[in-house]
Parts: structure tokens; C-alpha cells; sequence
């Protein structure tokens, strides 16, 4: 693959980079406890010094034989006052007083959380993202690693949430891969006669995305601690064939979640569709505004390739430039066309298509939605957004069926 | 619990080494926080390698997602930590600070594709995502870098 100038430059100071690590070894293998290095030691006693310092309120969350964790006061003496893992803190003085006779939680006593899809189930250790003691709170502002584990799931099933242990409040969240920032709304529910079970549901085929969960406990005594920890997973749809993904924009989906309606708008508005020009009843799908309100089909329009040709599974959007512009003639427009199967015979156009792509940062977003989906555009594509994943058109021609 | 290494171990343990705590320096900026992750996975997958068809690769990728583990866990007392710095020339901090801005996904797709010359792939085996997301990290990474780098 040819790279870039900058690549280039960027592989050579890497290699720069490398050349200062040290080619040796500085402790055999076989040491472990007591052999961290000075660094490590130095931020693990930053650590405890700033937990007596600042006098927390900290608990910890044992996990013992019991299935069931509740927070409890720790020994000062054999809990080490750390957040990395236990062997970490396994070869560090732990003799600073303990003001509140409670110790930081650490993660790796956290018991993990399952997700389970069908008979399938993966789990994942939490982390503790925040904490209020008896004297202040603590925000560890951190989200949950989401690299493990990468559980399957696309939407069809129920995916069960197990928590560990009873909380007092649960949320999930999710967003598309990759982190653009649109909040991926999924329903949390209680599984009936199963208290520590929470069934998460979609409305619609999933994308590739990150999930989040955060539950809430407390404890009221001996001292009062109220935490929060964060479970992390990152969600590959499965069976993921990207041939076979229905579309993301499902006209059965948006006549059931959005009220489409022509709706009374100025003469000038994009929405005033008394005097539109004919096409309406060929549209592949009513393209509205958030509110579910009509757009002319001047402004935005789309239409599936010919019968004719057999070249249905292709669609054309073609949206007035700039935005919101009524088209008259040709060049009043820019076209996006989707065409996953290659009907039109462009590769260009294959390849451009993406089904679960990422919004670049570049995009801006349009006031057009399609069901619950909203149109976002680039200079080199359109790109279909909701809430469970992003579908790019690239920008082209569609062929002329003979 | 067993912390002894099976016999002949070391001399894997010496001969892997530099390879792979470069990638972890990459990973970390601290060559203690990369000789730290490379001791802690060969110990931890010391037991495994000997089954194993391609132990460096398996090695490799172990070091990347501990060293992503080491930020996680960091991230959490980053305001308490006070990290000795790297001795290296300028331009070659300079790449350091702009590798530090990255997420640990981010880095690792760049370090894994620019510096170990991994496909994507194995890039995306590694981190556990699609090889469109290991395009999509790279891309944005560079970004990143090239706004941190000019």
C-alpha cells in the first residue's frame, strides 16, 4: 500500500522513538513481587498518600465466595491501597493510617458483570468510575475499557444483563463504533422474578458499537458509600454480512416511529409541498423533517433504480446544493447513490457504500431525516445516521437503463 | 500462586525483550512502564507459549493490550502521577506528546501499522474490532497526528 509523506515521516519517528528503549532487560523474568519498577512504586505511594490525605470516604467491594457483593469495610492492613491490580499492590507498604476505616475499591475486586444473547454469554470486570464517602466524592472520569469482550449480538434477540450483585439503579448506553457521539438509545427493562437480570432491547439491526453499563450501589453502614461502576463491551453484530443487512433506513420502521404528515409551512419553506412538482408518488421513502413534517421533493428527493434493468436494489438521493435549495434543472442538485450490489456497474460506487461506516468528523449534519434517520453530508458522501449506525452513499451518477 | 517461569523461559524472555518492549515504549512513553508490561505478559503467558504456532505475534499483541490495561488503570490516578520523562531529543518528544494525545485504540492501530507493519487485520484481531474500525482509528489518529506534528 503507498503511503503518504507523512506516513513516512511518522514511521521513521516511531523507529526513532524505539531506538530509545532498552535493549536489554533490567530484572530477570523471575522476579515479580517487589521487582515493579521505582516509577511504578512512587505512583502507588502517590496514591495511598493522596487517599490519607484527602481522607475519602473509600470502600471496597470484596469478591468472595458469595455471589453476593455488597460494599464493606476493608482491613486496612491487607487491602492495598491502590487502583491497579492486586498483584501490583502486593509488595507495597500499606501501613498509612485509614482515616475512615474504609479503602479505595479497586477494580480488579469487582466481580464481573454477564452479558448474555441467547445461550451464548461473555463477561467483564467493572470499574469503579466514581465514589462519595462519608466527607466527599471522588470522579474517577474514566470510561470502562470497551476492548473485552466483543460480544455478538444484532439486535434480534434480547440481550440480558447480569449484575453481580443487587444495584440500585442500572443504565446502559451504547454508541456507533469508534465513539461518534450520538447516544444510541436502547431500552433497559427488569427481567420479571430475576432481580439482578435487566433485558436491554433495540428497535432495530444493530451496527457495530460500544456499550456501556453503569450500575449504581450503596451502603448505609457501617459508614455511608454510594459508587458507581462501569462495565464496558464493545458489540459485533452477528452473523455480520454486509450484503445482508436490511437497510438502514426501513420504511416500515419510519412509518411506525415517526408521524409523517404534510404540514402548513410558508410558501417559501421547504416544507410547502402544495405546489411541489410531480414525483412524490415515486420516492423510494418521504423524506421529513424532525418533526416528521414533509419535505418537497425539489428540495430532497430519492428513487430506486429501474424495474426494468432489475437494478431495484440501487437507490439515488439527490439533495438541492446547498442545502435546502429548490432544484430546477440538472446541476441544481449533488446525487448520492446507493448501490451495494453494483448494478450500476461503477466500483466506484460499491466501494464507496459503507453500512456501517463512521461519520466523519468533516460531516454536517442536514435538516432531512428519513424515519429516524437523519441525512449528514460531506463533500464525498452522504452519510444516513441513527442511532444504531451510519450508512455512507458516496457522491456519483447512477447508470441510464436502456 | 506460581510465579516461577518454566526453564529456558529467560532466554525467550532476554531474546523477545527488545522487540517488544519498542512496541510497548511506543505504547506507554515511560521505558519503565514498557519493560513493566513486557515482564508482567511473559509471566503471565508463560505457561501458554510453548502450544502456541507464532509465540511473538502472540506476544505482540498481549504487550498492546497490556499496555492499554496500564492506561486504563493509570487514567484513574493520572492526577497523582508525576512520570519521569523519556530522554530523547526534541522532535522525538515531540512524537511522544502527540502519541499521548491519541486513545490508547488509536495508538495502538498506529503504532501496530506504522511501526510493526501489521495489516489491518491482525491489527483488528488484536484490538478486537473490525478492520473497518482499525481504518477508520488509523484515519483519525492520523489526523490527529498530523495536527500535533505540523
Amino acid at each position: 500500500m503507498t503511503r503518504t509523506p507523512f506516513e513516512e515521516e511518522l514511521t521513521q519517528r516511531l523507529r526513532r522513538v524505539a531506538d530509545a528503549a532498552p535493549g536489554a532487560p533490567t530484572r530477570p523474568l523471575s522476579s515479580v513481587a517487589g521487582a515493579r519498577s521505582r516509577r511504578t512504586a512512587l505512583v502507588l505511594a502517590s496514591v495511598a498518600a493522596f487517599v490519607a490525605l484527602t481522607a475519602v470516604g473509600l470502600a471496597v467491594l470484596r469478591m468472595g465466595d458469595s455471589d453476593s457483593a455488597e460494599i464493606e469495610p476493608r482491613d486496612a492492613a491487607r487491602v492495598p491501597v491502590s487502583t491497579t491490580a492486586a498483584s501490583a499492590g502486593d509488595d507495597e507498604p500499606d501501613d498509612d493510617p485509614d482515616p475512615d476505616g474504609v479503602s479505595l475499591t479497586t477494580d480488579d475486586r469487582i466481580p464481573p458483570l454477564t452479558f448474555r444473547v441467547g445461550d451464548r454469554e461473555w463477561t467483564t470486570e467493572g470499574i469503579v468510575s466514581s465514589w462519595c464517602g462519608p466527607d466527599e466524592c471522588y470522579d474517577a472520569s474514566v470510561d470502562p475499557d470497551v476492548s473485552s469482550p466483543l460480544i455478538e449480538w444484532d439486535g434480534a434477540n434480547v440481550l440480558i444483563v447480569e449484575t453481580p450483585f443487587d444495584v440500585e439503579a442500572i443504565g446502559v448506553s451504547a454508541r456507533p463504533a469508534d465513539g461518534f457521539a450520538v447516544s444510541v438509545a436502547v431500552r433497559v427493562e427488569p427481567v420479571a422474578d430475576a432481580p439482578r437480570q435487566w433485558a436491554v432491547t433495540s428497535r432495530a439491526p444493530v451496527a457495530a458499537m460500544s456499550l456501556y453499563v453503569w450500575v449504581a450501589v450503596a451502603q448505609d453502614a457501617p459508614v455511608s458509600v454510594n459508587a458507581t461502576i462501569a462495565y464496558g463491551a464493545e458489540v459485533q453484530p452477528s452473523a455480520f454480512d454486509e450484503r445482508d443487512l436490511p437497510p438502514l433506513l426501513d420504511e416500515t420502521v419510519a412509518a411506525s416511529t415517526l408521524d409523517v404528515r404534510a404540514c402548513d409551512a410558508g410558501e417559501s419553506s421547504a416544507l410547502h409541498i402544495d405546489d411541489e412538482p410531480p414525483g412524490r408518488a415515486f420516492l423510494s421513502r418521504p423524506w421529513t423533517d424532525a418533526d416528521g413534517c414533509l419535505v418537497r421533493v425539489d428540495v430532497i428527493t430519492s428513487y430506486r433504480g429501474a424495474d426494468h434493468c432489475d437494478w431495484q436494489s440501487a437507490e439515488v438521493l439527490t439533495i438541492g446544493t446547498p442545502v435546502l435549495t429548490r432544484m430546477v434543472g440538472p446541476g441544481d442538485g449533488t446525487q448520492y447513490v446507493r448501490d451495494p450490489d453494483g448494478v450500476y456497474g461503477d466500483p466506484t460506487l460499491v466501494e464507496g457504500f459503507d453500512p456501517a461506516a463512521v461519520l466523519p468528523e468533516t460531516a454536517m449534519s442536514t435538516p432531512f431525516f428519513a424515519g429516524t434517520a437523519q441525512v449528514w453530508l460531506d463533500d464525498e458522501a452522504a452519510y444516513l445516521v441513527d442511532g444504531f449506525g451510519v450508512e455512507r452513499w458516496p457522491a456519483g451518477t447512477e447508470a441510464l437503463c436502456r | 500462586m506460581d510465579l516461577e517461569p518454566p526453564t529456558g523461559m529467560d532466554d525467550t524472555y532476554r531474546r523477545l525483550f527488545a522487540p517488544l518492549v519498542q512496541v510497548a515504549l511506543l505504547m506507554t512513553g515511560s521505558p519503565a512502564a514498557a519493560e513493566d508490561a513486557v515482564h508482567d505478559v511473559f509471566l503471565r503467558c508463560a505457561d501458554r507459549l510453548e502450544g502456541l504456532d507464532d509465540p511473538p505475534s502472540y506476544l505482540r499483541a498481549a504487550v498492546v493490550n497490556e499496555c492499554r490495561s496500564q492506561h486504563r488503570r493509570r487514567s484513574r490516578t493520572v492526577r497523582l502521577e508525576v512520570e519521569p520523562q523519556v530522554q530523547l531529543p526534541e522532535e522525538l518528544v515531540e512524537t511522544l506528546d502527540a502519541l499521548d494525545r491519541l486513545t490508547p485504540r488509536r495508538r495502538a492501530a498506529v503504532v501496530l501499522r506504522y511501526f510493526v507493519d501489521v495489516h489491518d487485520d491482525e491489527i483488528a484481531r488484536i484490538l478486537g474490532c473490525r478492520p473497518a474500525t482499525v481504518r477508520s482509528l488509523v484515519r483519525r489518529a492520523l489526523n490527529d497526528l498530523r495536527e500535533a506534528l505540523r
